[in-house]
């Protein structure tokens, strides 16, 4: 799967989970995962909502030291392509 | 020189120390505590205590003449066939654990704290029969729910419970977990407490733990299943948090009311 359509689809998880959704058009690998308002709860959410859709089980701890979309989409290209 | 004589000289230059005017109060304060060494604390608490603590709850649950209301939930829960997932405050949770443990189903998850007193309640719970995951809501609590999600999930038949006012306090506070928990497993939680009509309570403890006295008469009562919905925004779900808070005091009131007794202190810590 390539980086656009893991950040695609990831938009989309998102804007499910999250309190603050995401304009779609204006997200980049450089959004911050936090103007999301993704709070610890909602991070329980996201690590099954990525599960279900790209079918990759997330530690909280992984999720949490992520910063922006960019590293997530990295992360789940690499166990995706592994 | 004998340990006798330290102490004593250990004091004298205590009081020798205070200040001009102090009267002996503040002194006495001084006085060095002989505490055991961290090792043996950690021995204790990790080997010792689990087990007294089984034989001490195991042998005063026979004494007890337990009463159960509001059973016709649980059962209505379990036979939907979804996994229960059960709330509970920290200062009735010894009480319950093996009532919970009763139940007809094969496997419990629950969450006890990675501190000392979490180890000892870990053990407890260990031979209690249940599976446990360590996590607080200071550390670790984010995977631990994660891990017990997981974890239910991938055992038909498994229920979760948890004591739901964080592993420190404040006192009858629900923190959100136990709704993530719910959303993510059997879409409900199910409240339940217990009360005694004559019972130790542990007033310096912030749970204030309350633990039947022998032949006390005690009331364990099941409040009605809250649903979860799958998908919560945070108004929601806190919401949801709010009315699980509110039904766990009210229960608490009511099994209080049912004893003829319980704790004199507000289940909600201001």
């Amino acid at each position: 799967m390539h980086r656009p359509e893991i950040l695609q689809r990831l938009t989309r998880v998102i804007a499910d989970s999250t309190t603050a959704p995401p304009d779609a058009a204006g997200v980049t690998e450089a959004t911050s995962l936090e103007s999301f308002g993704v709070d610890s709860l909602i991070l329980i959410d996201l690590i099954f909502d990525i599960e279900q859709e790209f079918g990759v089980k997330l530690a909280a701890e992984e999720l949490t030291a992520m910063r922006v979309m960019g590293e997530l989409v990295s992360h789940l290209e690499t166990r995706l392509a592994g | 020189m004998d340990a006798g004589a330290e102490t004593s000289r250990s004091e004298t230059l205590d009081a020798a120390v205070a200040a001009p005017g102090a009267n002996a109060a503040p002194a006495r304060n001084r006085t060095r505590v002989r505490r055991p060494p961290g090792w043996i604390k950690r021995a204790l608490m990790r080997h010792v205590v689990p087990e007294v603590a089984f034989v001490v709850l195991r042998t005063l649950r026979l004494s007890w003449r337990i009463r159960e209301s509001g059973r016709a939930h649980y059962d209505a829960a379990v036979a939907s066939g979804r996994a229960p997932v059960i709330a509970f405050l920290h200062g009735r949770a010894f009480m319950l654990l093996d009532t919970i443990r009763d139940r007809p189903r094969r496997c419990w998850f629950s969450m006890c704290s990675p501190s000392l007193d979490g180890d000892a309640m870990t053990k407890l719970e260990e031979k209690l029969g249940f599976d446990v995951v360590r996590g607080s809501s200071g550390a670790g609590g984010l995977q631990a729910i994660v891990d017990i999600i997981r974890s239910v999930r991938d055992r038909p038949g498994a229920g979760a419970c948890l004591a739901v006012d964080g592993s420190r306090g404040p006192r009858g506070q629900v923190q959100g977990g136990i709704i993530s928990l719910a959303q993510r497993t059997g879409g409900f939680v199910l409240p339940v407490t217990v009360s005694a009509s004559s019972a130790w309570i542990f007033r310096k403890a912030w749970d204030r733990t309350l633990i039947a006295n022998p032949f006390a008469r005690v009331e364990v009562v099941f409040g009605e299943p809250l649903p979860v919905p799958p998908k919560l925004k945070a108004p929601e779900f806190d919401r949801l948090r709010l009315e699980l808070e509110s039904r766990l005091v009210a229960l608490q009131a009511e099994a209080d009311a049912l004893s003829g007794r319980g704790d004199t202190e507000p289940v909600r810590a201001a």
